[in-house]
């Protein structure tokens, strides 16, 4: 995606250029008035013109995307060792440096004598959904509940983060939650009970063995080391600035942890966007920002926008207003804003995005950068289709979403299947189009003859294995190409499996990468793709062996069950900056610092534009700082919450868009139901 | 507007409150209903609300909305924000997804379609038998058969009860009892009971689905009811978003779908039916005396419809005459009630669309010596019939689906071309199997089977005409296809697909082979099979969708390959093992998870009979239907019982005499529970009700012929446990029929 030019207003040089004590402000100003540009050209300033030693400046930051600008725009700066991490990356660092500190202050964590680990957010699940698992089936626990275990793992774990987020005690989700529905009942009283048994176990099983999840870490974090008066002053002293974008998407220890910072730094420039407010699914509460931060610093604001034109802001601007406030003004359609009229089916419509896209770069001008399709699941289904439509004239989309599994990459799952192969006692018998794509890649042999030798390896007894290719028939009908590369892995696997102790999954694919599969022609890809596989083997291996199961086998399962793969950095870099159409979720796209010239949105009619927030085991609004416990949360309160998220999600989504908006929706949903949802009502009314 | 006596009535005056309008069949009733929206929107008296058009199947709702939309259209009206037309269970969808948290759920749930549906029942009666092996036996009466025949009825009793037990829990659900509840239930119930199992199938069933993510059709209507029961806000909203509200076929309407409308609709309901064609109380718990009754309430306006031009004035004699001989003469005097005295009149001499005349009486009934000779018959008939007369329309009813298979046999060797109204029908199926093929194909892409199955379904043409006729004499001439079949069975596949060298070694291939079109069409096909072969299979969903763009799907088969492709990821993190194989022997199995919406897509484009094509459908499914030509075959007295002794659906020949009808026990037993009543034996009921229900099935079939009508019947296993015979009704409207013949 390209960038947007910014002019450095005289105002804006002013704030860069602050003196290097007493100068605490909060930029305000709505998306792409250059705030984060400010920013970051003070941090620049503070480093190279008052000199300040980079470790004195704590920088917070949302995510990977917002980081990975900061890394590429602040390269030569970089003098010291440098504070830019999101508040999950700080609370890990800090847990991990000050590990001692913790432990003196806890008294949960039993196994004192190894360093702390950190769950990601799918070992998290996969714990919660093995008890969940096996509760339902042998307890007939949430009885009633019509919901994947998956589902209801990452809900539990969820509401473990955002009571911890919020400071809420994690024996009170329960309670809180039950007590807040307008319908109560025997079922749903006996459901959340449940969750809480579940989770109550969890965390004391966690916490016992020094693994923390995300929520864990942060409720340590604020009890165990913020409490701790050592500590504090030495973070006071540590810490002399401070440098927060977009702290409207804070969450409120987060709020609660620059004010706490606040009296003792020089100097403090926060970036507010005063439209933000979409990530409250991830626990960001932008009324606690306005309650808690917004008057303890004092404000300049910014309002000249550089990302759209005056039309597309005026427009997002009647859009908000008639969602959140029931406006009902009128837009005189322009041939900015184009709306397509419905298609009969989903597939048609996805069709027709891709040939407008085409039609978009080769005869309006645009190059493929320059668009963005928004869709609310950017599902591989909508990958694909729209992605052959642009192969066919030579372009690419990529999908900024993380939706790509492990095992979509043949590479990755190479190394799976011979993962399978070589441990029978695992139990895991590789499936026949596994061991043939395994074949064909190190083999090089065609479809066919790799489909005979899958199936004679995988008759063979009592488990698969290589045979004898010398066997009579079988040498004949499968040739003799590569055949020393066949006689090579065959022994090594013979080998491998005589060893009395299989090593640890991560070590295997590790050797195995090196023993069998690196050759001339792996690219770099692929190479990538392996390590990444080796990393969160290490990683997940590390977490699980202390609950005391066979870490290797578990991994192989979850493998198989489709978890997602790692991003590298490079990979992201290179979706930002290459030539590419990008597909991505409203978040997604959001979360980045992206814009785009042309913003095509697809599904308009869908419902899913409307999230409810109440799901069965949950409520994100409930489980916030600003909820009070005493309220029934009604219909009237979560309809009014949906319409402000969409409110906001529009137009901050809107206001990215320089040229042109296109929208795009279909009849049917993917399942053959119809759509009716009501933000494509929105621009039926509006527009005229 | 071409508008006869009542619906004049309706599109003119009904503006409010309750109204029905009974009609006879034939009499218009979507003609009329779709004519008052237009009215109403077109004037604006629907607002502010829209209109709600509730119907019974798909492909009725896709035919109202393309009615009404060009209506409005000659009236220079868009958009289709003013009416809503749905099935009840599209409604239901929409009301639990505004709030799924009510009934513990998230907007994430399936509904479950019937072949999953089966899939679960089946697999939670096999957990239930691990634990109850002798529970499972009780019922069989099967002494003195063979082993083989013993482990044919376990299977056929497995397979019984799977219907058995779904159509218990669905029971369950409607009367509100939750799998909780059923277990607290039986506790006090004998073990040998079979309501006893009832309750723990459904326990386990229940757990099964909710896992699974998925709500039956019958929580869909119990948990909206209760959600607008107990929602007050909810409610509020559907009735502030619908004005009207119009019930369609309100004949086949249950008592939670009725209360639904009713609360939805505020006052102002409209039913449209015709309780002589009730005809689904058997599978949903349906009653037709919720529409009689609404029409009897004084505070409903009633039109009614009783002109139709559909029959000619000889087939519209045979219904009333049914009508009357049902009435007055019904051999069981309880079931002389099931069809009302309402009597089709045909319409005036000078109105506009007359009723057909054809030259001659073209109603004919005949019995046969057994079935495969009665279809044979039919077939044969149809052939005659369209020879004639190319432009005439036709269709054969059979009364349950496993029918179709003989004559399925006999179309497809005559090479009669044929149409069949099911979602599992070959038509419907094409794309999913056409996928199946090629997957299966590439899964295991050295099997000459698999290889020749793919390309008949994908590359060849349907035949080959042999140019050089006189060479081979009739006995040798074998087909081309079949010759390519024979060669790639016995030869090794990558020989020709992957020939070492590159070329194929044609001293191999037979050559009369070589000389064939066929040879060359398998040629020209080989580039295209190795692109599907050497495309990366480890995300499979691109290679589905690689497939549907090379073998040039058209709109329609993409939707299905789409659908496919985004329920696979969704299938494989279900199953860690599943392998393309699997994906392929579920795409080949003719009932599949893609039926549902294959139909949904197929149905878009609304079904109209074709001049010259068969269309085979079950006598439930021809409703609503009509053809120039109609054959009611299987009219025997096990499909259309007529009297208490006569055979009935349901009752098992496997089983000993007292468990001889395990539905009514069921019934019986459960009923006897809940009420806290005596046990009632219902199996008399449960017959009296299936007579009158089939006696309405069989005027249904009747009323669905323009111009010709013929029916049939036959005997088989005379004598034995068995036996099957023509129905009283046959032989009753055969005699009939002699008489006005002379």
């Amino acid at each position: 995606m390209e960038g947007y030019t910014i002019i450095i207003s005289d105002n804006m040089k002013k704030i860069i250029q602050l003196p290097e004590d007493k100068s605490k402000l909060i930029l305000k100003g709505p998306t792409g008035s250059g705030k984060s540009t400010v920013l970051l050209e003070r941090y620049k300033y503070m480093v190279s013109d008052l000199k300040i030693p980079s470790e004195k400046i704590l920088i917070l930051l949302l995510n990977r995307t917002q980081s990975l600008e900061w890394r590429t725009k602040t390269l030569l700066e970089a003098s010291g060792a440098i504070l830019r991490t999101s508040y999950y990356g700080f609370i890990q660092g800090e847990i991990k440096t000050y590990y001692p500190v913790l432990l003196k202050n806890c008294g949960e964590i039993l196994n004192k004598n190894v360093k702390p680990v950190f769950l990601t957010f799918e070992a998290a699940q996969f714990l919660v959904s093995v008890v969940i698992e096996w509760r339902r089936q042998n307890q007939g626990a949430f009885e009633g509940v019509t919901s994947f275990t998956d589902r209801l793992a990452i809900d539990l774990t969820s509401n473990l983060v955002r009571a911890a987020i919020s400071d809420i005690p994690y024996k009170e989700i329960g309670k809180r939650l039950y007590s807040a529905l307008e319908k109560k009942d025997d079922i749903k009283k006996r459901i959340y009970e449940e969750a809480d048994d579940i989770l109550k176990r969890y965390r004391k099983r966690c916490m016992e063995l020094g693994i923390f999840d995300f929520g864990m870490a942060v409720e340590l974090y604020n009890s165990c080391l913020l409490k701790d008066e050592s500590y504090k002053n030495q973070l006071f002293k540590r810490i002399e600035h401070l440098i927060v974008d977009n702290i409207e998407e804070c969450v409120p220890t987060e709020v609660d942890f620059i004010k706490l910072l606040l009296p003792s730094l020089k100097t403090c420039l926060l970036g507010y966007n005063y439209e933000g407010g979409y990530g409250e699914a991830f626990g960001s509460n932008h009324e606690y920002v306005k309650k808690e931060l917004l008057d303890k610093v004092k404000s300049v604001e910014i309002n000249k926008t550089y990302t759209c034109k005056e039309f597309m802001t005026e427009f997002s601007d009647m859009l908000f207003d008639n969602i959140q406030y029931t406006k009902g003004e009128k837009y005189k359609i322009r041939t900015e804003i184009e709306r397509v009229p419905p298609f009969e089916l989903r597939s048609e419509m996805l069709e027709n995005v891709g040939e407008r896209i085409v039609n978009l770069i080769e005869d309006e001008g645009y190059k493929p950068s320059d668009i963005v399709v928004i869709s609310n699941y950017a599902d591989p289904v909508s990958e694909f289709v729209i992605a052959r439509e642009l192969e066919k004239r030579g372009y690419e989309i990529k999908n900024l979403t993380r939706k790509s599994r492990v095992i979509d990459n043949p590479f990755s799952q190479g190394l799976i299947t011979l993962a399978q192969l070589c441990h029978p006692t695992y139990g895991f018998m590789p499936g026949r189009d596994d061991v043939k794509s395994l074949l064909r890649m190190v083999l090089k042999i065609d479809p066919i003859r790799s489909s005979i030798l899958a199936g004679e390896i995988l008759s063979q007894r009592p488990f698969a294995q290589f045979p004898d290719i010398e066997f009579p028939g079988l040498v004949e009908r499968v040739g003799y190409y590569n055949i020393e590369k066949y006689e090579y892995i065959r022994e090594w696997i013979r080998e491998y499996r005589e060893r009395d102790n299989p090593l640890k999954i991560n070590e295997f694919f590790q050797k195995v990468f090196l023993e069998i599969l690196i050759s001339k022609e792996v690219s770099q890809k692929d190479i990538l793709e392996a390590k990444k596989l080796i990393d969160s083997a290490g990683s997940f291996v590390d977490v699980v062996t202390r609950f005391n199961r066979n870490a290797s086998r578990d991994f192989l399962d979850v493998v198989r069950k489709g978890i997602k793969s790692g991003e590298s950095i490079f990979e992201l870099e290179e979706k930002l900056s290459g030539n590419f159409v990008l597909l991505s979720t409203p978040v997604a796209y959001l979360a980045s610092s992206l814009k785009s010239k042309v913003t095509i949105i697809t599904s308009l009619s869908s419902s899913n534009w409307t999230p409810r927030s109440v799901k069965e085991i949950t409520n994100l609004h409930v489980l916030t700082k600003t909820w009070d416990p005493k309220e029934i949360y009604t219909e009237d309160i979560e309809e009014k919450n949906q319409k402000h998220y969409l409110a906001v999600l529009m137009r901050s989504i809107l206001k990215r868009c320089q040229d042109k908006l296109i929208t795009f929706e279909s009849v049917l949903s993917a399942n053959g139901y119809e759509n009716d949802g009501i933000l494509a009502d929105y621009f039926d009314e509006m527009l005229i | 507007m071409g508008l006869r006596k009542g619906q004049k009535e309706l599109v003119q005056q009904y503006r409010g409150g309750y109204c029905a309008i009974p009609a006879i069949p034939g009499g218009g009733k979507t003609h009329c209903l779709s004519l008052w929206a237009v009215e109403m929107i077109s004037n604006g008296l629907h607002k502010p609300g829209k209109i709600l058009i509730v119907t019974y199947m798909n492909s009725a709702v896709n035919n109202f909305k393309q009615r009404i939309s060009t209506e409005l259209q000659k009236k220079g009206i868009l958009g289709t924000k003013d009416y809503f037309v749905s099935t009840i269970h599209g409604i239901c969808l929409q009301i639990i997804k505004e709030k799924p948290d009510l009934i513990a759920t998230n907007e994430e749930f399936n509904v479950i379609d019937g072949v999953s549906k089966i899939h679960l029942i089946s697999s939670a009666i096999d957990e239930w038998k691990r634990h109850n092996e002798q529970e499972f036996l009780l019922y069989l009466d099967i002494d003195g058969f063979s082993a083989q025949k013993m482990s044919n009825i376990h299977k056929n009793w497995h397979d019984r009860l799977c219907n058995i037990m779904l159509s218990a829990i669905g029971d369950f659900k409607i009367k509100g009892i939750t799998a909780q509840r059923a277990r607290e239930l039986c506790k006090d119930i004998s073990k040998d009971s079979i309501l006893h199992w009832a309750c723990q199938i459904y326990d386990i069933y229940d757990r099964k689905l909710k896992i699974g993510g998925f709500l039956d059709f019958d929580d869909m209507l119990f948990n909206a009811r209760k959600m607008l029961l107990e929602d007050e806000h909810l409610l509020n909203k559907y009735q502030k978003m619908y004005s009207y509200v119009c019930e369609d076929e309100a004949q086949d309407s249950n008592y939670i779908q009725s209360e639904i409308l009713e609360m939805i609709s505020n006052g102002n309901l409209l039913k449209v039916g015709d309780s002589n064609q009730a005809i689904c109380g058997s599978f949903s718990s349906s009653d037709f005396s919720l529409f009689k009754n609404f029409c009897q309430n004084p505070a409903t306006t009633v039109y009614q419809i009783t002109q139709s031009s559909r029959n000619t004035k000889d087939i519209i004699d045979i219904a009333n005459y049914f009508v009357k001989y049902v009435r007055e003469r019904h051999p069981v005097l309880e079931c002389r009630e099931s069809l009302l005295p309402q009597y089709i009149e045909p319409v005036d001499e000078n109105d506009p669309r007359p009723n057909p005349e054809i030259d001659k009486f073209g109603i004919k009934a005949a019995i046969f010596e057994s079935w495969e000779d009665e279809a044979r018959a039919v077939v044969t008939k149809v052939v005659h019939m369209f020879k004639k007369d190319p432009q005439k329309t036709a269709a054969i009813l059979v009364p349950s689906s496993w029918r179709m298979g003989f004559i399925i046999n006999i179309l497809d060797s005559m090479k009669i071309p044929y149409e069949q109204l099911e979602n599992t029908s070959s038509e419907k199926n094409k794309t999913v199997r056409k996928l199946g093929r090629v997957i299966d194909f590439i899964a295991l892409p050295e099997s000459g089977a698999k290889l020749f199955d793919m390309l008949e379904e994908c590359f060849l043409k349907d035949s080959y005409e042999e140019n050089i006729n006189d060479s081979e004499s009739e006995e040798v001439k074998e087909d081309q296809k079949e010759q390519l079949r024979k060669f790639l069975k016995k030869y090794p596949i990558e020989k020709l697909i992957y020939p070492v060298g590159g070329e194929i070694d044609n001293a191999d291939i037979p050559d009369e082979l070589l000389k064939k079109d066929v040879w060359n069409d398998f040629l020209d096909s080989l580039h295209m099979i190795r692109e599907l072969l050497e495309f990366p299979n480890a995300i499979v969903e691109k290679l589905i969708l690689f497939i549907s763009e090379k073998l040039k799907f058209d709109r329609e088969e993409r939707a299905i390959a789409q659908k496919v492709a985004g329920d696979v990821r969704y299938l494989m993190s279900q199953d860690p093992h599943w392998k393309l194989s699997d994906l392929a022997l579920e795409l080949l199995s003719p009932k599949n998870i893609f039926n549902f919406f294959s139909g949904i897509v197929w149905e878009l484009k609304g079904y109209e009979p074709k001049p010259g094509v068969i269309t085979l459908a079950t006598y439930h499914k021809s409703k609503g239907l009509e053809w120039d030509i109609v054959f009611l075959t299987g009219i025997n007295n096990e499909d259309f019982p007529a009297s208490l002794e006569d055979k009935f659906v349901g009752e098992y020949w496997f089983l000993k005499d007292k468990f001889k009808n395990p539905q009514a026990i069921i019934k019986s037993q459960m009923n006897c529970l809940l009420n806290n009543q005596e046990f009632k034996d219902y199996s008399l009921d449960l017959k009296l009700e299936t007579i009158s229900e089939r006696a309405r099935l069989l005027y249904v079939g009747i009323t669905r012929a323009k111009e010709y009508l013929f029916l049939s019947s036959h005997e088989q296993n005379k004598g034995k446990k068995n036996q099957v015979l023509p129905s009283k009704y046959i032989l009753e409207l055969k005699r009939y029929i002699e008489e006005v013949e002379n």
